[in-house]
C-alpha cells in the first residue's frame, strides 16, 4: 500500500512532458501549486482538475498508475474533510443533536480535498517524469541567483531533490519492516486505535534507523565521487525549446483563465 | 603509491587504529583482511580523505590528505566502492550514474560522455546503460558503482565490502571484472573483506586486528601462519584446513588454498602414497 507513493517516483518514458527542461517543469509545478492553493470555487477547480489529467495523459505513464498513487492518502483527506464538515457554520443540510452538517462545510471540505489531490497529482508528475539528478540540476540553476546573497544554492537543491528522493524510499522500507513485524505475529490492520499506534511504534524506530543508515551511506558514496568539488556540469544540457516555450504559454493562459474566474466568483 | 605512515585514529578514548604505516602500489591487489570493527574501515576512509589522520600522514601520489586544497584530487585518484549496492546511486539511470563524478569534477560535455563510454565498457555493463538501476541485479547494481568510480579515471579502488552483500555468481563476476581492472588498466586495487576466501586471488596480503597491521605478504606466506590466522578471528578456507590438518598429521603437502589446487594436491599424494606401499 505504501509502496504505491509516486511523489518522487521517477518513471523513464520520452513523453513531451519527459522532454521538457526541468526548470521548466519545476517552475511548471510550482506555479500549478500556488493556482491550486488559492482556487476557492468549483469551476476553477475542475478547470485545474482537466489541467492535471492533461498533463497526465501527455506524460504516458498508466493512468492507474498515477491514481494509485493518491490511495495512501485516502486516510489524511478523509480526516480533513471530516474536521471540516461539521466545523463549519452556514446553512444547515442535516443536524442530529449538537452535530450538523452545513452546505458551506461539504463545499469547503471538497473543495480543500480536490486542492490536496490536484496538489499531490502535480508534484508526482513533476518528479515521475523527471529524473532526480536532472531535478537537481535544474533546480540549483534556478536558485544559482541565490548565491548572490551567498545562500549555498547547490546544497538547498540537493537537499530539496533527495528528499523527494527519499519520500519512495522510506515507503518501501517502512513496508519491508512491516511485513518482517507481521511475519513474526505483528497485527497493524485491527484493533482499538490505540493499539494500532501502538503496533506502530515497533515499525518507526527501525525505519528511522534504516533510512539515516542509508542516507549516510549515499552521502558517504557522493563525497568519495567528489560531489561537492564546484560548479557541475549536467552532461545533459538544459535547453529552453519550443515545447518549453509552448508548455510556458500554456501555463500562463491557464493561470489567466483561472484567474478570470476566480474575479468573476 | 599510497604512503601511510604513523596513522592513528581514536573515538572516545578507544584506539581504532594505532600507528599504521603501510604503502599501497598501483598495479596490485591487496586484501585487507580482519573481523568486525577490526579498523578496516576506517582505515580505507582515511585514504580517500573521508577522515583525515588525528597522528600520521596517508600521501597518494605524493599528495597529502591533510592539505585541504587537496580533497579532490586525492578522491579522483582513489575510488570508493561500498558495500550496499543499493543505496550508492545517485541517479536513477546506468548512464547517468557514471556520469555523475566526470560532472561534478567539471569537465567538459565531450569528455564526460568520452568518459562514461569507456568506464561503461571497462566495467562489462554497456548493455545496461539505459537501464532503471532499480530493476538491476545487486551484482549489476555493484558493477554500475564501479563504473561510477572509473569514470574518473582512478588509480586506485577501495572496495569497502564491495561484494559482502551479493550472491556467490555475483560475488565471482565483481571479483572478476576487478581483477581485470587491475591487470588491464593498472589501477591498484584494495579489496576489505572478511572472507579469506576472497583474498586467494590476491597478490598481497594484509591482516589488520584491533587497529594494528598483524601481517603482510603474499596469500601463501600469510596464510600458513595457523595461529595468527585463529588470533585475528579469521578462518582459513576449506580447502586450506584440509591441507593444514593432512600437514599435522604429518603428511607431505603443500598448502593449497583454492579448491582445485587442493584436489591436485592430494590426488599426488595419493599416487605418491601407493607407489611407496608397492
Ligand atoms: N564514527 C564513529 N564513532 C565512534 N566509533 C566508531 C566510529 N566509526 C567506527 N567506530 C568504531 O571503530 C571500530 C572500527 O570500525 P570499522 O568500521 O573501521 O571496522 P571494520 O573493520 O570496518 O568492521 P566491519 O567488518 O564491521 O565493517 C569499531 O569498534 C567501531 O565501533
Ligand atoms: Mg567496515
Amino acid at each position: 500500500m505504501l509502496r504505491d507513493i509516486t511523489i518522487g517516483r521517477y518513471v523513464p518514458g520520452n513523453s513531451a512532458l519527459h522532454r521538457l527542461d526541468p526548470r521548466t517543469k519545476l517552475l511548471g509545478a510550482l506555479v500549478y501549486s500556488a493556482a491550486v492553493l488559492s482556487c476557492s470555487s468549483f469551476i476553477s477547480m475542475s478547470a485545474a482538475g482537466a489541467a492535471a489529467a492533461a498533463a497526465a495523459l501527455i506524460s504516458k505513464i498508466p493512468v492507474s498508475y498515477i491514481i494509485k498513487g493518491l490511495k495512501p492518502l485516502r486516510w489524511f483527506i478523509l480526516f480533513t474533510v471530516i474536521i471540516n464538515l461539521f466545523c463549519i457554520d452556514g446553512k444547515i443540510l442535516w443536524h442530529l443533536g449538537a452535530v450538523h452538517i452545513t452546505y458551506e462545510g461539504v463545499s469547503a471540505a471538497a473543495l480543500l480535498a480536490l486542492r490536496f489531490i490536484f496538489f499531490v497529482l502535480g508534484t508526482s508528475l513533476l518528479t515521475l517524469t523527471t529524473p532526480p539528478i536532472a531535478l537537481t540540476d535544474g533546480l540549483a540553476r534556478l536558485l544559482r541567483p541565490l548565491k548572490a546573497v551567498k545562500l549555498p544554492a547547490d546544497d538547498i537543491a540537493m537537499i530539496i531533490s533527495i528528499t523527494l528522493r527519499f519520500i519512495p524510499s522510506f515507503a518501501d522500507e517502512a513496508e519491508r519492516i512491516m511485513k518482517a513485524q507481521k511475519a513474526r505475529g505483528a497485527d497493524f490492520g485491527s484493533g482499538s486505535m490505540i493499539s494500532r499506534v501502538r503496533s506502530i511504534m515497533p515499525v518507526t524506530i527501525p525505519l528511522f534507523i534504516s533510512v539515516f543508515r542509508r542516507a549516510d551511506e549515499l552521502s558517504l558514496a557522493m563525497d568519495a565521487r567528489c560531489y561537492g568539488k564546484g560548479v557541475r556540469n549536467p552532461r545533459k544540457k538544459f535547453f529552453f525549446g519550443r515545447t518549453d516555450a509552448y508548455f510556458s504559454l500554456i501555463m500562463i493562459i491557464f493561470c489567466g483563465f483561472l484567474a478570470i474566474i476566480e474575479f468573476f466568483n | 603509491m599510497i604512503e601511510i605512515n604513523g596513522l592513528c585514529r581514536s573515538y572516545n578514548n578507544t584506539e581504532v587504529l594505532k600507528n599504521v604505516t603501510l604503502s599501497f602500489e598501483p598495479g596490485t591487489l591487496t586484501a585487507v583482511l580482519g573481523r568486525n570493527g577490526s579498523g578496516k574501515s576506517t582505515l580505507a576512509r582515511h585514504i580517500n580523505a573521508i577522515l583525515l589522520p588525528q597522528r600520521g600522514y596517508v600521501r597518494v601520489d605524493r599528495l597529502d590528505t591533510s592539505d585541504d586544497s587537496l580533497v579532490y584530487d586525492i578522491r579522483e585518484r582513489v575510488g570508493m566502492v561500498f558495500q550496499n549496492p543499493e543505496s550508492q546511486a545517485a541517479a536513477s539511470i546506468v548512464e547517468d550514474d557514471t556520469a555523475f563524478a566526470p560532472e561534478n569534477l567539471g569537465l567538459d560535455t565531450d569528455e564526460i560522455i568520452k568518459r562514461v563510454d569507456t568506464a561503461l565498457r571497462d566495467a562489462g555493463i554497456e548493455h545496461l546503460r539505459k537501464k532503471p538501476i532499480s530493476a538491476l541485479s545487486g551484482g549489476q547494481k555493484q558493477l554500475t558503482a564501479v563504473a561510477g568510480i572509473l569514470a574518473m579515471r582512478p588509480g586506485y579502488m577501495i572496495f569497502d565490502e564491495g561484494t559482502s552483500m551479493l550472491d556467490p555468481e555475483s560475488r565471482k563476476r565483481v571479483m572478476d571484472c576487478v581483477i581485470r581492472l587491475k591487470n588491464e588498466l593498472g589501477i591498484g586495487i584494495i579489496w576489505i573483506t572478511h572472507y579469506m576466501e576472497e583474498a586467494i586471488a590476491a597478490d598481497r596480503v594484509i591482516i589488520i586486528d584491533r587497529g594494528a597491521i598483524k601481517a603482510d605478504g603474499t596469500p601463501e606466506d600469510v596464510f600458513s601462519d595457523t595461529e595468527l590466522i585463529a588470533d585475528s578471528g579469521l578462518e582459513l578456507p576449506p580447502s586450506a584446513r584440509l591441507c593444514m590438518r593432512l600437514i599435522k598429521e604429518g603428511f607431505d603437502i603443500p598448502l593449497a588454498l583454492t579448491a582445485e589446487d587442493c584436489a591436485k594436491e592430494i590426488h599426488q599424494l595419493a599416487q605418491r602414497l601407493t607407489e611407496e606401499k608397492r
